[in-house]
């Protein structure tokens, strides 16, 4: 793999923050092919580039999540000690209300194995979640009723994935279930 | 003619799909513009194959343009979905 020079990169100036107001989610035991590490990249490009598409199970698919405008963020963190550098996604979201489906979300993936799919607002991917390892749920953050009339009623909820490289995802993301093989 | 005469939906029950190039589509629809499917089936989208009529009447006409381009529409798909070119 060559360096390359690295310019301002802007397609026609477009840099907007934050991410669009669908999350998509799944069962990490739901999948069953991966997208891989590049193999053998040759260009910056192609390091930060995940290979191949996220298929589904058998009867299992990827879902939706609403979330509130300007309420949700993906934080990229370095972790790990000298010579054992890493990342971790940390991807935060606000779901507005706190009907019994969202009540039941919470519920059902506080302690399950995850992955998940967030946009960024130049239309970007980032899968949290690969073959070895799942995404979590981590933490809540200002969810609850709100404690004013202007304030809002909502479930903020924070999901982690640690890996070791950084990519976009450049596959598609099935909605509707895996058909059986023929 | 719609798209489904052109082309297979595979490995997926019919609905909606996140595609990278154009958003969520559902396939479901019949409706789906045959350019946009098309343009999906060249990028190596994996929910797809040609019918024989896809392959005969897409594909036997826009060789010329895919030569061009350096895309080769089966180059990512299984040996079951290589085009027959005319020579």
């Amino acid at each position: 793999m060559d360096f390359a020079d690295i310019g301002k990169l802007l397609v026609d100036g477009k840099n907007l923050g934050g991410l669009a107001q669908r999350i998509y989610f799944g069962l990490w035991n739901d999948v069953q092919t991966w997208p891989v590490d590049p193999a053998t990249p040759l260009t910056l490009d192609a390091l930060g580039t995940a290979t191949g598409e996220l298929v589904m199970k058998e009867g299992k698919r990827m879902f939706e999540l609403y979330t509130t405008e300007d309420a949700a963020k993906l934080d990229i963190n370095v972790i790990g000690e000298e010579g054992g550098k890493g990342y971790e996604y940390l991807l935060h979201i606000f779901a507005p209300g706190l009907h019994k489906k969202l009540l039941g979300f919470m519920n059902a993936t506080k302690n399950e194995d995850l992955v998940l799919i967030a946009q960024d607002s130049a239309g970007q991917f980032y899968l949290l979640g690969c073959e070895i390892r799942s995404a979590k749920f981590q933490a809540s953050d200002a969810s609850g009723t709100g404690s004013t009339t202007d304030g809002r009623r909502g479930l903020g909820m924070t999901f982690a994935y640690r890996t070791h490289s950084l990519y976009t995802y450049t596959g598609s993301i099935p909605l509707t279930a895996a058909a059986p093989a023929p | 003619m719609i798209w489904t005469d052109y082309f297979n939906l595979i490995k997926v029950l019919p609905g909606r799909i996140v595609t990278p190039r154009y958003g969520t589509l559902d396939f479901g629809d019949p409706n789906l513009q045959v350019e946009k499917v098309r343009a999906l089936y060249k990028d190596g989208f994996p929910y797809l194959e040609l019918t024989t009529l896809g392959k005969d009447s897409l594909y036997s006409l826009s060789e010329p343009e895919d030569t061009e381009q350096g895309i080769e529409p089966q180059q990512q798909k299984p040996a079951k979905t290589t085009l027959k070119r005319k020579a």
